[in-house]
């Protein structure tokens, strides 16, 4: 699979969820084409934001989606990876700010 | 203006290579390390290192003289090399 099969195959899925890529689709199309490059190391597509352990188990939290995605768009507007973002941040009516880790340490299986 | 320029990034992550690119852009000379691309003792070495500076490890973790910068945050980057 390339990208921007990927692109489609998602968009398809998570914008009626409420979850919509970032405009900037070439940032988009980057951050897909590194989660292929997990999938490709790991088998799996972890966040390609956050170190992977390797290991499914320990990275479940972060297989993109990953299970921040929710708080961050909430608090945030837009995912860790400003990979998926809410409508009005894509509009600009909310206020762009450095999405912080939300992941515990604890959880760090590296 | 601050001395030489630390960074502990990942290969695959967007915000690393924004940071990279501002850098190259602004003509700021660094070191960096990806870390995702180590293996065995060499990360976990690398790792223990980062946590000196970030507790969490998260990445980018950008060392520019005595200040520490966790994520691409340009205003403060900029701040911290004085441009």
């Amino acid at each position: 699979m390339i990208a921007t099969e990927l692109y489609e195959m998602l968009k398809k899925v998570q914008e009626p969820k409420g979850y919509f890529f970032n405009k900037d689709k070439e940032w988009v199309l980057t951050i897909l084409g590194d989660l292929l490059i997990n999938k490709d190391r790991y088998g799996y597509m972890s966040c390609p934001c956050r170190l992977a352990a390797g290991n499914r188990e320990k990275d479940a939290d972060i297989i993109c989606p990953c299970q921040y995605r929710p708080e961050d768009i909430k608090e945030y507007g837009s995912c860790y990876c400003n990979l998926y973002v809410s409508s009005q941040w894509n509009e600009g009516r909310i206020e762009r700010q450095y999405v912080p880790e939300r992941r515990p340490k604890e959880k760090s299986g590296f | 203006m601050a001395s030489k320029i630390k960074m502990f990034t990942l290969s695959t992550c967007s915000h690393c290579k924004a940071t990279k690119k501002f850098m190259h852009d602004n003509g700021i000379d660094f070191d960096y390390i990806d870390v995702d691309l180590l293996q065995g003792d060499d990360k976990q070495k690398i790792l223990q290192e980062v946590e000196k500076y970030n507790p969490q490890r998260s990445f980018p973790t950008i060392i520019i003289g005595d200040t520490i910068i966790i994520g691409f945050r340009e205003s403060d980057i900029r701040e911290a090399l004085g441009i």
